[in-house]
């Protein structure tokens, strides 16, 4: 009955390590002391590449400590006997493939595994295709022997679980990923991004939202919310956000989607808000955004733009910077005046900058500046 | 009667594996249900997620017993149910509780949820396991017995003790499996709305992902198309500095740092159309040399310069309140026409063209030509113009 309970406490520790990769080690320890052993492993291995993908242990050398991945692997029995005839599901154990008097005369038992103390093991193959072979294994030493029918028992019992647990881990790391790259893009747009549930709470900021909301000019996030500073702002962007759900809900009439300013306390030129419907595809999608809330600083769209400037016509940095604050409103007398520069030299910057962007006329210029400017943040 | 605690343990250790296999299949919550109904010994289960200000359910899965809908109890019953008012509120997360720990058969013949509303479903015991307690939500697993099947023993309560820690498990799963889904799907319809391009790319150049926007882009083969999964362009020398950027960012991931950081780069259109802007960057850390399932390692946008004046000027008759008239001119200034020309081919008096000028001045609070150009270009964002407009 001890044994028992020491069954059901390790697989819900087995369970706990697929919700939280970082219990591993704690899970296969367990696994350890149950079975009976002197450490284990979970190793997902790449038959083409010939290498491990992910190498978890209990009280084993790292993978990058030990030769045995690099070298002793091709020679070991285990993998070269064992791995090939076993599917998803198997057992192994060492007699399978080799006896006493084997492994004394092979140097993988009688020099690799002696020299950490270890010479049996009892596996269980969590898959096994063309592409992977992904096991775990419960070592132990030469006085703990062999494994018998209780300990093969045992590693049965618990493999199914470590199965389970093992895709947990597996589907929970790809959701991570898919969220990084996701919100990698996003935090790629100069412009600040909100995606807002239909409560109006905030369910994904990328980098520059959070850098607006930190400025407290205008617009802040409180109570995981989206705020602006001013009252009548304030409303039109509720108004906003409502119509938005509405339209999203399928009422036709709701005004197509809004666009806003909103004031900034320092005076410089006001943020551009949009605010868009995310489409709903099925009824049963629950707990997603409904909408994006998209802040524009005409101010932080112009750092980005130089440097792709440069890279595209090949500007130097004094005829971007011309052409930069010509973009800005400024005239060349001023940004003579500012720069300490003759106004024959910012017309000559200005001349070069026409002649490698191809534009004669100044308004056509700026146009063609603004085009190539990607939305992007200066990296 | 070793044999007998055999296959008991036998079944338990089922039940646990069912119960996480439901974790990955909300559609398998009821069977589940079944299964730990059958062994703990009990005529029908329930998953209930109730918010507790309101005792509304905020989730129902059950098996062997009514929908959620069609039965009074979670409308009125639930309300004056003793379990929800004596014992919900001093449960906390992982207890296990059942009837007599609040109330005895005296007290249930008297009580309408007992004597009435859980008789008439010919139920009358449960022994409940909490999965979560706050001050706003609780939810918990019951298995329901009854009058016959009497109040659970303790052999019953220390079975339903051991399922409890393997129910909170698979269903801290499914609930983050279904969190994760729905960022996933509202980041990628997110990624649909932006005007530009955008596509996540392996080492290889193979698109893992490409937003509305890119597929509209390669679709229209105008310089940029998308080849056998791969991103490919018209124009050579696009192909040569595209190829590189890439290439650029995966040495930098493998750990050379003087490997560039992103590239710009033009695409030429066979249509004479202006070219294409491409932006190639690094995705997520640099430092992480092992890439994800994904393989992607680099982002790209891709603008088109034609594309986001159309998608500006209804924003911009929005934010500033221009009329058709002005906006088609600030829109004409702003491709670098003059006033006269506009007049010209609009067949309009010059004067006319000023008086749009003024107003589109006073309305955008701007003096200056090339400071209303800059405004009207900064109103440009990145979103994709309303679909209705299209």
């Amino acid at each position: 009955m001890a044994a028992y309970d020491d069954l059901l406490v390790t697989i819900e520790t087995i369970h706990a390590a697929g919700l939280d990769r970082a219990l591993w080690p704690d899970a296969l320890a367990g696994i350890t002391r149950l079975v009976g052993g002197s450490a284990a492993m979970l190793e997902s291995f790449d038959k083409r590449a010939f290498r491990h993908r992910a190498y978890i242990g209990f009280n084993v050398p790292r993978a990058d400590e030990i030769a045995y991945l690099a070298s002793q692997v091709t020679v070991s029995p285990r993998w070269s006997r064992m791995m090939p005839r076993q599917r998803t599901g198997d057992l192994g154990w060492d007699y399978q493939i080799i006896d006493e008097r084997g492994m004394d005369a092979d140097p993988f038992y009688g020099d690799f595994l002696a020299r950490m103390d270890m010479r049996y093991l009892v596996a269980g193959v969590l898959h096994a295709s063309a592409e992977d072979y992904e096991c775990f294994s419960v070592q132990r030493t030469r006085d703990q022997g062999h494994v018998e029918r209780r300990e093969i028992d045992l590693a049965a019992r618990l493999l199914p679980h470590v199965r389970h647990a093992w895709e947990v881990s597996r589907l929970l790391a790809a959701a991570d990923e898919a969220r990084d790259l996701m919100s990698s893009a996003f935090d790629l747009v100069s412009d600040g991004t909100a995606l807002v549930r239909a409560d109006g709470s905030i369910l994904h900021t990328n980098a520059a939202m959070a850098a607006i909301a930190r400025r407290r000019d205008g617009i802040a996030i409180r109570n995981g919310a989206i705020d602006l500073a001013n009252g009548i702002e304030r409303a039109r962007f509720a108004a906003a956000l409502a119509a938005v759900l509405r339209l999203r809900d399928g009422d036709a009439t709701a005004p197509v989607a809004g666009e806003m300013t909103v004031a900034r306390a320092d005076g410089a030129p006001p943020y551009i808000v949009s605010v868009r419907p995310l489409p709903q595809r099925e009824r049963s999608e629950i707990g997603g955004a409904a909408a994006m809330v998209l802040v524009h600083d005409p101010l932080g769209a112009h750092d980005a733009a130089a440097a792709s400037l440069r890279e595209l016509f090949g500007l130097t940095q004094a005829e971007a910077s011309v052409a930069q604050a010509l973009r800005s409103g400024v005239t060349p007398a001023a940004y003579a005046q500012t720069h300490r520069l003759s106004l024959n030299t910012v017309y000559t910057h200005l001349r070069r900058v026409r002649e490698k962007t191809g534009c004669t006329r100044l308004a056509q210029l700026i146009r063609k500046l603004d085009e190539l400017h990607p939305p992007l943040r200066s990296a | 009667m070793r044999v007998q605690r055999m296959t008991r343990h036998d079944e338990l250790l089922s039940v646990i594996a069912t119960i996480h296999a439901a974790g990955l299949d909300p559609q398998s919550w009821s069977p589940m249900l079944g299964a730990v109904t059958r062994l703990v010994g009990g005529v029908a289960g329930t998953l209930e997620i109730v918010d507790k200000r309101t005792l509304a359910h905020r989730a129902f899965h059950g098996f062997n017993v009514p929908r959620a809908d069609e039965i009074r109890y979670l409308a009125g019953f639930v309300t004056n149910s003793p379990r929800w008012t004596a014992m919900m509120p001093r449960q906390k997360s992982g207890d296990v509780g059942c009837d007599y720990q609040f109330i005895d058969e005296r007290g249930m013949n008297a009580s309408p949820f007992y004597g009435d509303f859980l008789a008439r479903m010919e139920m009358r015991y449960f022994v409940v396991g909490v999965l979560a307690a706050s001050d706003a939500e609780y939810t918990a697993v019951t298995v329901q017995r009854t009058p016959r099947q009497g109040h659970p023993d303790r052999a019953e309560i220390a079975l339903m003790r051991r399922l409890v820690p393997h129910v909170r498990q698979a269903f801290d799963l499914a609930g983050r499996l279904a969190e994760a889904a729905a960022l996933d799907r509202s980041l990628m319809r997110a990624l649909d709305l932006v005007a530009d391009g955008v596509a996540l790319v392996r080492a290889d150049g193979a698109v893992v992902h490409a937003n509305a926007a890119f597929q509209a882009i390669a679709r229209r083969g105008d310089g940029i198309a998308i080849r056998n999964g791969m991103v490919d362009f018209a124009d050579a020398p696009a192909r040569a500095r595209f190829a590189d950027a890439i290439a650029g960012i995966y040495r930098l991931r493998a750990g050379e740092t003087a490997a560039s950081q992103s590239r710009d780069l033009p695409a030429r259109r066979p249509s004479g159309l202006p070219a294409y802007v491409l932006s190639v960057r690094p995705l997520v850390e640099t430092d992480r040399v092992d890439v994800g399932a994904t393989g992607a390692v680099a982002i790209v946008f891709a603008h088109d310069p034609t594309r986001r004046k159309a998608a500006a000027i209804g924003a911009l008759r929005e934010a500033f309140g221009l009329t058709e008239a002005e906006a088609a001119l600030a829109l004409a200034l702003q491709a670098g026409g003059t006033p006269a020309g506009y007049a010209a081919t609009h067949g309009l008096s010059l004067n006319t063209v000023y008086t749009h000028m003024r107003r589109l001045r006073e309305k955008t609070r701007c003096t200056r030509m090339p400071e209303l150009i800059r405004r009207l270009d900064d109103l440009g964002g990145p979103a994709q113009p309303d679909r209705r407009s299209d």
